[in-house]
């Protein structure tokens, strides 16, 4: 199980979350966007505005909490 | 839901305006995806039955672990040329596939008996398919996270910036030649292992390994496999093409669960395993 307090920064989201919004409000380009969400395992599909995110799993180890997490997030999100 | 080949799980066809409200989902279960994709370290992996292969030398999950905690945010890795792959394997089958990624570590013990690991660089697939070299036939333990920061260093100097096709480490052996390339990791490697806490470096618990028990392989076994503790079994859980969806997370999760276990192991060959099953 990862150590999270390394891992997980909520600064890292606040930052994403303005750095989309500007891409939205067209006061930065597409590469800067690219950037800052890459760091956060979130990579483009040749599909316009839908994306790939990947967690990581340091040796495939998968605590079983994980499981429910990644339910929540296919029950929350709207993927395609 | 999909299961990688580096042992990740990912979500495909996410809306873009919902990314940032699933990765504070996912955080809420300690679920990270900080440096999962771009020009970073990426997911370090192991092999599938770490920690309960009959031939192993060593658990290698505490240096998978250390490894990937030692190199998020690190200060050498938020700018590389290119993606960076790191693997361990428990025992010289190297079913982690050392040969084929950017760094990896086989535990071995000398001609001694003391333990530690044959270090391979600049192996990879693609276009330009290379198997790794050894740079070191033999590495203490606690030269492990030096050696990692001396073969990123060497790619943050040398990889080329300009041409994204090229910057991979098997280039760099390409380019200098197997020997300059090993010289130029000790240049390196004499700077990481001065700098280095060493109270930061992992320590495994190494066992004598069964070396007549057969290799589980590459990837995931196919069948109910002995662990070395005794009477206990590895049972592996087929997910087709990787792929899992909310109701099978939810199952798997409560059958589990009602049994006592914990944890499971993803594979890189995109499957599941229980481990500890009587």
């Amino acid at each position: 199980m990862i150590e999270a307090e390394k891992y997980i920064r909520q600064e890292d989201f606040d930052q994403l979350e303005v750095a989309l919004q500007d891409y939205l409000d067209e006061k930065i380009d597409h590469n800067q966007l690219v950037g800052e969400r890459l760091m956060l395992g979130v990579y483009g599909q040749w599909q316009e505005n839908l994306c790939m995110v990947r967690s990581k799993l340091p040796g495939g180890d998968l605590p079983l909490s994980y499981l429910l997490g990644y339910a929540e997030g296919l029950d929350e999100i709207d993927c395609m | 839901m999909h299961i990688t080949t580096r042992q990740d799980i990912q979500y495909n066809d996410v809306p873009l305006d919902q990314t940032p409200k699933l990765l504070r989902l996912l955080a809420t279960h300690d679920i990270t995806t900080r440096e999962a994709c771009g020009n970073t370290v990426r997911n370090v992996s192991g092999c599938p039955m770490a920690g309960a292969c009959q031939r192993e030398h060593v658990d290698i999950m505490p240096y998978v672990e250390s490894t990937a905690a030692y190199l998020v945010r690190n200060p050498l890795t938020q700018s590389l040329p290119r993606k960076f792959k790191i693997t361990y394997s428990g025992c010289e089958a190297d079913c982690a596939q050392g040969a084929i990624q950017d760094l990896g570590f086989v535990a071995t013990r000398n001609k001694e008996g003391q333990p530690g690991f044959k270090v391979l660089a600049g192996g990879g697939l693609g276009p330009q398919s290379r198997q790794a070299i050894v740079i070191e036939e033999f590495l203490p333990e606690e030269m492990l996270l030096p050696a990692s920061q001396a073969v990123l260093a060497m790619h943050d100097k040398y990889s080329d910036r300009k041409r994204k096709s090229r910057s991979r480490i098997k280039f760099l052996v390409e380019r200098f030649g197997a020997e300059g390339f090993i010289e130029k990791y000790r240049e390196e490697l004499e700077r990481t292992v001065a700098a280095f806490d060493a109270d930061l470096a992992p320590e495994g618990q190494w066992r004598q390994a069964q070396e007549d028990a057969a290799v589980c392989g590459h990837g995931a076994p196919r069948q109910i496999t002995p662990q070395h503790q005794s009477g206990l079994f590895a049972v592996p859980v087929h997910v087709p093409g990787g792929d899992l969806n909310a109701a099978q997370l939810r199952g798997l999760h409560d059958l589990l669960t009602k049994q006592g276990y914990s944890h499971l192991r993803a594979t890189q060959d995109q499957e599941l395993i229980v481990f500890n099953v009587a």
